[in-house]
């Protein structure tokens, strides 16, 4: 593992960076539109659904 | 150049690599601490294992 900045003679940096800054944003869209797209995990429905059910109920 | 008999396919020296690399862990160890800290606190506020 201690060799393991030997990637850099071998893949462009500035390609790896881009490609990984592309790759993680495009991961995070998907995750957070996966988790609204699931009533459960719908931030937006558990924060205003129904005004004040969850207050409600304690 | 400085003619080493290191293969270098990016022309990067190993000195030049090992820098680079030291820069990248350390963002890479910003970028992990954040990301843990947002999953725990996501976690308190919507368990989603809690099934």
């Amino acid at each position: 593992m201690s060799q393991f900045y030997k990637i850099w003679m071998i893949w462009d940096p500035r390609r790896v960076f881009v490609a990984q800054g592309v790759f993680l944003f495009l991961l995070a869209v998907m995750i957070h539109l996966v988790l609204l797209s699931n009533p459960e995990t719908n931030w937006f429905n558990l924060a205003f659904g129904e005004e004040g059910s969850v207050a409600a109920a304690e | 150049m400085a003619d080493n008999t290191d293969l270098s396919f990016t022309g990067l020296t190993d000195e030049q690599a090992q820098e680079l690399h030291s820069v990248y862990m350390s963002g890479f160890t910003i970028f992990t601490i954040v990301a843990v800290i947002a999953h725990i606190l996501t976690y308190i506020k919507l368990p989603w294992f809690a099934w």
